[in-house]
């Protein structure tokens, strides 16, 4: 066997988990695949549907499909990021055995995994938007696309940490899964900065979701005002990141014996 | 040569720490193969994962000059929910070698045939021994961490594993974690006793054995003891 090094290595490990976690991700049924794009596909048009059905608009007179699109993906993004890395432990101690296994890299791993799915899937999502002349593409995509990443690194940081606190006690998952659907509803999917008297502007403001969904927008639509601050998001990311891989390092393998 | 400088290792309790390595310092030599004799619970398990890189010690370094393999356990290193193949695959892509290739030595080796595509979960003991072994030999590392994995299995596997290892004498060599005496004079030439924080190397297995039989007051003689 050849010397590699430990670069080398590392990327060889993320790479084999990449592949690995792709096949984990779509699940034990056959058509696991077609529920990885199903899944936002069904937020979608759902939500769309609803509306359609109602006769509501959007409060800013946006157009439905782009509007949910845009809202919908980097929400999901950064909640899948944020639920698969906080796992990440649970269901991969078999695997982290082999010395050249770290949790970071399965972190790391899957975190690329959900972006670039994200990515895929909302690609498709507008091709079939714009092949039906359902909607307008998005002003300008290669934004979109990096903000997708930054929900995904967003939704990475918050799952170190939650990970960390779930080794320590399995009732965290528990706790913060409907959290997290609950910041469905109160980071923008449905709504503008615009749409929200100046009031709760002011405490959204404080909402780092809301500025990744808000800065989708921003990057999909045109004219819309600036609102979405990337650094202020940043600054929640980083210490939540550091936090969970600190901790993680100065903790690791307390596994009890035998 | 594997050597441990000043390693300790030590995990919370209720009651306070238990230290299952103080501050050790040793050099085991990888010309030859070594057992691994301690009573249950004092950490040999800790010790091989240890060696091997998969746990790091809270305090010292590891120095490894050879290629170990990961710790060859039972249980170890087979998510439940994965197909043999799948692990496999990731497992040759891990040690960066083709995956085609070890595929096809473990299936030679472990016989499986479809169960090869069944997630591991649904394996018997046997099989999993088989798959285990026959992975890791799959491999040319310098020297096996067998963790309690030789002595399962029918007669036939034994024979093969021993065939297979035959092949590699000089080559490889094995660390085994073992309770059964027999096995031990078998296949090791040197030995190592873990008690109480401490780990005591002997050149002769024999000695190491003597060591760990006056220490519990047992007699080593033959067979395998149960403590």
């Amino acid at each position: 066997m050849r010397h590699s090094s430990a670069l080398r290595v590392q990327l060889r490990v993320i790479g084999a988990l990449i592949l690995r976690e792709t096949v984990v991700r779509a699940g034990k049924q056959s058509l696991g695949f077609l529920w990885v794009i199903l899944e936002p596909l069904a937020y979608v048009a759902l939500t769309i549907g609803i509306y359609i059905l109602t006769g509501r608009k959007t409060h800013s007179g946006l157009p439905l499909i782009p509007f949910f699109i845009s809202g919908f993906m980097p929400y999901l993004a950064f909640r899948n990021a944020a639920t698969r890395v906080m796992m990440a432990a649970v269901s991969n101690g078999a695997i982290m055995i082999y010395p050249q296994v770290k949790l970071l890299d399965i972190i790391i791993a899957r975190s690329l995994l959900e972006g670039s799915i994200s990515i895929v899937v909302s690609g498709v999502l507008v091709l079939i938007m714009v092949m039906f002349d359902l909607g307008e593409a998005p002003n300008n995509p290669l934004g979109f696309i990096m903000m997708i990443w930054y929900a995904v690194f967003a939704g990475m940081s918050l799952g170190a940490t939650l990970g960390i606190m779930n080794q320590y006690s399995r009732e965290t998952e528990k706790i913060f899964r409907p959290f997290l659907r609950v910041t469905m509803f109160i980071s923008g999917v449905f709504f503008l900065a615009d749409d929200l008297p100046a009031r709760l502007q002011g405490i959204a403001i404080y909402n780092p979701i809301f500025h990744l969904i808000q800065g989708s927008r921003e990057y999909f639509f045109h004219n819309l005002r600036e609102f979405y601050d990337p650094i202020f998001v940043f600054l929640c990311a980083l210490p939540l990141l550091f936090f969970g891989l600190t901790v993680e390092r100065a903790t690791s393998r307390r596994s009890t014996l035998d | 040569m594997v050597r441990l400088e000043n390693v300790t290792k030590k995990f919370p309790t209720k009651t306070g720490y238990k230290i299952v390595l103080n501050s050790v310092s040793i050099q085991f030599p990888t010309d030859r193969s070594i057992g691994i004799i301690g009573r249950n619970g004092t950490g040999k398990s800790t010790l091989v994962k240890i060696l091997a890189g998969s746990m790091m010690p809270n305090a010292g370094h590891v120095r490894r000059l050879v290629r170990l393999s990961w710790p060859m356990g039972f249980m170890g290193g087979f998510p439940g929910s994965a197909t043999a193949r799948d692990t496999i695959r990731f497992v040759a892509r891990i040690y960066g070698e083709d995956w085609r290739v070890i595929l096809k030595r473990v299936e030679d080796f472990a016989e499986l045939g479809e169960y090869i595509d069944m997630p591991v979960s649904s394996y018997s003991s046997g099989m999993r021994s088989r798959l285990s072994v026959g992975l890791s030999y799959s491999f040319d590392f310098d020297c096996y961490l067998m963790d309690e994995i030789l002595g399962v299995g029918d007669a036939r596997f034994r024979q093969r594993s021993d065939a297979l290892f035959q092949e590699k004498i000089g080559k490889s060599h094995i660390m085994l974690v073992s309770h059964s005496p027999q096995q031990l004079r078998k296949y090791c030439k040197s030995g190592a006793v873990l008690h109480d924080g401490g780990l005591h190397y002997f050149d002769d297995i024999n000695d190491a054995l003597k060591y760990y039989g006056d220490l519990y007051s047992m007699d080593v003689s033959a067979g395998d003891d149960e403590p």
